[in-house]
């Protein structure tokens, strides 16, 4: 094989790798879309289901438009420089001259974003940041179901996922940003950047969105509102953790040329290890769920992602017998945070803020502790538990709590948050697309149709004359 | 208290070899591997008792409540029969428009339905499972005589 070819062969692993990796995350959107379509009521399903696929077309426009670009401009802003385009005069200094060509390719109209035979690699990390992105979007989708307008959520999930977390990523994310290159911040699976930003940015949310129409009675106490198909909810679930398998993988970073794994901040790391620790946090997130919400099956399949959320952190450098621990704790302790939110009139319909807030809080900080003392770079600190604590606080309030709250409260002043009391009742599958999600199941136009004293429906109806409905 | 094996980064970045937490120091990683092979045996074990708590059976009184209501949303839809329903709005989906609504037959089957649940859990499930059957093949009839 001749040295050129070599080199190419280097450069298609990358390229494959990232592809591949980002095709597999979109398993997440598949789970996130069977999750939230089964905690929802049969008269909801249709639209809460569109409503989560919308989030493929809003983020991923609105990544493509300025979020790609908000990444690689912001990590300098506002501690060590400024935010960095076009006005930018790279020479400023040898920080600046490095991103600079990082910039350069994430403009909408960049080269490099294009078929481009000299840049096979800028497209393909452009297409796994934007399916991080859609997952950021998508946690906060399954929250706000059955009440929720679908322009108000897309306005959301623009802010969450084009702009909150990427900021996030930018600062602590990034070989760049500052939270990593003042204060230590290492946040290897987005614990604190994606989970810890989308969960408390729901917080914001739901706050103004208010509780579900009969999810509290008149003194407040909150009652169940099942999940019309929990084994879908499953189902999805499980396509969810295949997922995640994907995320975490993309988080390893190896370019052409390189001789060894590293994460985004320059240390070195295994993908094997990450299947390990993975795996182990899976099986202990869901223990330790089982056993506290004693085998209630939405905690208990929800501990997995807990789990592997609460370790993602630091699964670079986790010893696997420390991942079992960390992810059990985490688990053990999120159904009674779920609980303790409903119970605060917070109607999660998903338990986001458990699952995604707390577990993302847990993890980003649990790294000061548990990896307490990595090295990470010349002139930049060793991990630590200060570095930690002030990079989950920045995460899960100021890019996630704040503007969820803010943004929210603009669209509920201007009434443009919430569906009416009529179509909330009625269900959002008939208010807002005209269309029932089980139109041949026992459904409320099934029983009066199949009841009805017509002579020309006096045989009783089949499922294929009802297929019309 | 450090749980890095390493001192400097080039130490850290040029490592041929273990490179996770507590690496220098093996006594750890052995109580946290007796830890979590405790949490799994402990799983196992737990699995054997684990049962969510029922529901408090309702009292007869409560049980009394239910099927006053039930029967009071029989009369009330039999006096004043509504006769708005919210038909699909989608064209594609739209199906032929019916003179004549009625909720007679939701109101019965929930009537039933409230009765049956709470019998259900008293009687025991198969039981209930008889009811319902019973009530699906009986509701058409019923509901023409009520007419």
């Amino acid at each position: 094989m001749s040295p050129e070819a070599q080199a190419f062969l280097g450069t298609f692993v990358s390229e494959s790798f990232y592809y591949w990796a980002s095709v597999f995350m979109l398993l997440i959107h598949a789970g996130f879309l069977a999750y939230e379509g089964g905690a929802s009521r049969t008269k909801n399903v249709l639209a809460t289901m569109v409503k989560n696929l919308l989030t493929l077309a809003s983020v991923g426009l609105a990544f493509f438009f300025f979020g790609w670009w908000v990444y690689n401009a912001f990590p300098l802003f506002p501690f060590t420089g400024g935010v960095l385009g076009p006005w930018t005069n790279p020479e400023v200094n040898e920080t600046v001259k490095a991103a600079m060509p990082y910039v350069d390719g994430s403009y909408p109209w960049s080269p490099a974003l294009g078929p481009n035979t000299g840049d096979h690699i800028t497209g393909v990390f452009f297409f796994a940041f934007a399916l991080f992105a859609m997952t950021t979007a998508s946690i906060l989708s399954g929250a706000l179901i059955e009440r929720v307008k679908v322009g108000a959520y897309l306005v959301l999930s623009i802010v969450l996922g084009s702009f909150t977390w990427v900021v996030a990523a930018a600062w602590g994310w990034n070989v760049f940003g500052w939270m990593f290159t003042q204060l230590g911040y290492h946040d290897f699976g987005c614990a604190g950047v994606v989970h810890g930003v989308s969960g408390f940015f729901t917080l914001g949310v739901l706050l103004n969105l208010g509780p579900r129409i009969g999810k509290y009675d008149a003194d407040g106490n909150p009652r169940p509102i099942l999940p019309h198909n929990l084994p879908l909810t499953m189902v999805g679930l499980m396509l969810i953790f295949v997922g995640f398998y994907a995320f975490l993988a993309a988080c390893l970073i190896f370019l052409p040329g390189y001789t060894g794994e590293f994460t985004i901040y320059g240390t070195p790391m295994t993908l094997a290890s990450v299947g390990v620790s993975t795996t182990m946090a899976l099986a202990a997130g869901l223990v330790g769920a089982y056993i506290s919400s004693k085998g209630d099956p939405f905690f208990t399949i929800s501990g997995g992602l807990a789990g592997i959320i609460a370790t993602g952190a630091g699964m670079d450098i986790y010893h696997p017998a420390l991942v079992i621990v960390l992810a059990f704790i985490a688990a053990f302790c999120m159904p009674k945070v779920i609980i303790a939110i409903e119970k605060l009139g917070i109607d999660d319909a998903v338990g986001a803020v458990g699952v995604h807030g707390f577990c993302g809080l847990f993890g980003s900080i649990v790294v000061g502790v548990a990896a307490a003392g990595f090295p990470q770079g010349d002139g930049v600190p060793s991990i630590n538990l200060f570095g930690q604590v002030v990079g989950a606080f920045i995460c899960t309030v100021v890019l996630g709590f704040i503007p969820g709250y803010g943004t929210s409260w603009l669209l509920k002043k201007f009434d443009l948050l919430r569906v009416s009391p009529e179509e909330e009742i009625a269900g959002l599958d008939l208010s807002d697309l005209g269309v029932e999600g089980y139109p041949e199941y026992a459904t409320m136009s099934f029983v009066t149709n199949g009841t009805s004293d017509q002579s020309s429906h006096s045989a009783p109806l089949t499922s294929k004359s009802l297929a019309t409905e | 208290m450090s749980t890095s094996p390493f001192s400097t980064f080039e130490e850290f970045s040029s490592a041929k070899g273990p490179i996770y937490t507590f690496a220098n120091n093996p006594s750890i990683i052995s109580i946290l591997l007796i830890l979590g092979a405790l949490i799994a045996v402990y799983f196992v074990y737990a699995s054997f008792f684990m049962k969510q708590e029922s529901p408090p059976t309702p009292d007869i009184k409560a049980i009394g409540l239910l099927l006053v209501a039930g029967f009071a949303s029989v009369m009330g839809t039999l006096l004043h029969p509504q006769s708005e329903h919210r038909e699909a709005a989608n064209q594609r989906y739209s199906q032929e428009s019916h003179a004549r609504q009625n909720w007679q037959p939701l109101a019965l089957l929930g009537m039933i339905g409230l009765g049956g649940a709470s019998l259900g859990q008293r009687l025991g499930q198969k039981a209930g499972q008889k009811s319902v059957q019973k009530t699906k093949r009986r509701s058409p009839r019923k509901l023409n005589r009520l007419r």
